[in-house]
């Protein structure tokens, strides 16, 4: 069972709160029954009250006018926060101050864009070419020869000898040479009479041309 | 010009982008309340007092005005800056702890001869009316308390209607906490204010 003292001190407590409307309503209810009945209840709610005035008096009393001239003072005296600055500029008034500045910027985003794009047009079309240093170039072969299968090396280099002509590139598939003979025609005859070669013909060259 | 709103977040809205006007509605609205108690949380550093919860006020209002988005509206308004009030306070009396350590010599329970000294300077009946009198000596009464915690319960509860848990969150304490310093703080009050009277009286008859 609870003690009716302790209940007594603990609505007793919540009198300030309901003095301030911040009490439940059950507490509200019973207080309210309290001081209407009760003058030291009454007397307690009085004297809070009178609390209060005092200090809300104190307070009405006191002139705002030098606390805030002395506030002013010391803004003037300091430099605004980096963000206030900030905000400052990007506030809305302050705009059209600012937009011929974003037009030029945005006109140059745009342009350099466009020159970008090109460049990469213009890569793709580019030929593909085959680069060497100067000197290095590789012989240009004039003369296509299929040898014969039994054909043996030494007598491939006799024919070639005798023809002037050195390998460009092989053998490719069917005993299949590229040469480059000093005189085409020449070579081509030389290397027909060989008799180690089945089909011998001459490159059309751009240089023949 | 457009009209200022009143609302304590759009103040701060208003104050974030800049507008000063702002500052100076809000001071207007909330500095005699943040001063009141700045003077009664001061109370300890004597003749001081008063200087110091000026400085106090300013240096709040100045710090709202730097960073007035620091109040994210989790508290009312009002609890938090009497928050804030009470740190710059406690700051003051921090610093000023050695003067307050050779001032401190005042009993609230007791009626000493500080006391009747400061009631030689309080106006008298024919220069003050009734009213002022006793607002003056619940003000004394309210400095003279021997708990600050008491004192500052006080305060709070008067200043902005505060409620016990409001003070509980300022003060970092328990709700009970807050309720006993209530309850014993007003208990000592009437026991001055009492005496005040006794001695007033005593002193026109």
């Amino acid at each position: 069972m609870t003690d009716p003292i302790d209940t007594e001190k603990k609505l007793r407590e919540a009198l300030p709160d309901y003095l301030n409307g911040h009490a439940s309503a059950d507490e509200a209810s019973r207080i309210a029954a309290k001081l209407e009945h009760e003058p030291e209840w009454a007397a307690d709610a009085a004297w809070m009250r009178d609390i209060r005035t005092a200090i809300e008096q104190e307070a009405s009393s006191l002139d705002t006018s030098a606390g805030l001239a002395e506030l002013h003072r010391r803004l003037e005296q300091e430099k605004p926060a980096w963000w206030r600055r900030l905000l400052a500029r990007l506030s809305l008034p302050s705009l059209p101050r600012m937009a011929p500045f974003a037009i030029t910027a945005l006109a140059s985003i745009c342009i350099i864009q466009a020159w970008l794009l090109w460049q990469v047009q213009g890569t793709a079309n580019e030929q593909v070419q085959w680069r060497s240093a100067p000197g290095t170039e590789a012989p240009v072969a004039n003369l296509r020869v299929q040898f014969k299968p039994e054909a043996s090396i030494s007598q491939m280099e006799t024919a070639l000898e005798q023809a002037h002509a050195g390998i460009v590139t092989g053998p490719l598939p069917g005993h299949i040479y590229l040469l480059d003979g000093l005189d085409a025609a020449a070579a081509l005859q030389s290397l027909k009479n060989s008799g180690v070669v089945d089909e011998a013909a001459l490159i059309e060259t751009p240089d023949a041309q | 010009m457009s009209a200022l709103p009143v609302n304590p977040a759009e103040l701060l809205a208003a104050m974030a982008s800049g507008d000063q006007r702002a500052l100076d509605a809000l001071y207007r609205a909330w500095s005699p309340r943040v001063r009141v108690f700045a003077r009664l949380q001061l109370t300890a550093c004597g003749l001081d007092a008063h200087a110091i919860a000026d400085e106090v006020t300013i240096d709040v209002f100045h710090d709202v005005w730097r960073a007035p988005m620091r109040y994210d509206g989790r508290v009312a308004f009002g609890t938090w800056l009497l928050t804030l009030t009470r740190n710059k306070a406690i700051d003051q009396i921090r610093r000023h702890g050695k003067r307050v350590a050779r001032e401190e010599s005042i009993d609230s329970d007791g009626y000493d001869q500080s006391r009747l000294e400061l009631a030689e300077h309080d106006p008298g009946p024919q220069a003050a009316t009734e009213n002022v009198q006793r607002r003056q000596a619940i003000l004394d009464c309210l400095r003279r308390l021997r708990n600050p915690l008491q004192r500052e319960s006080l305060a709070l509860w008067a200043i902005d209607d505060l409620s016990v848990a409001d003070i509980a969150q300022i003060q970092q304490a328990p709700e009970g906490t807050v309720k006993t310093r209530l309850f014993h703080g007003r208990l000592n009050l009437r026991q001055c204010i009492e005496r005040w009277f006794v001695q007033e009286g005593g002193r026109h008859d």
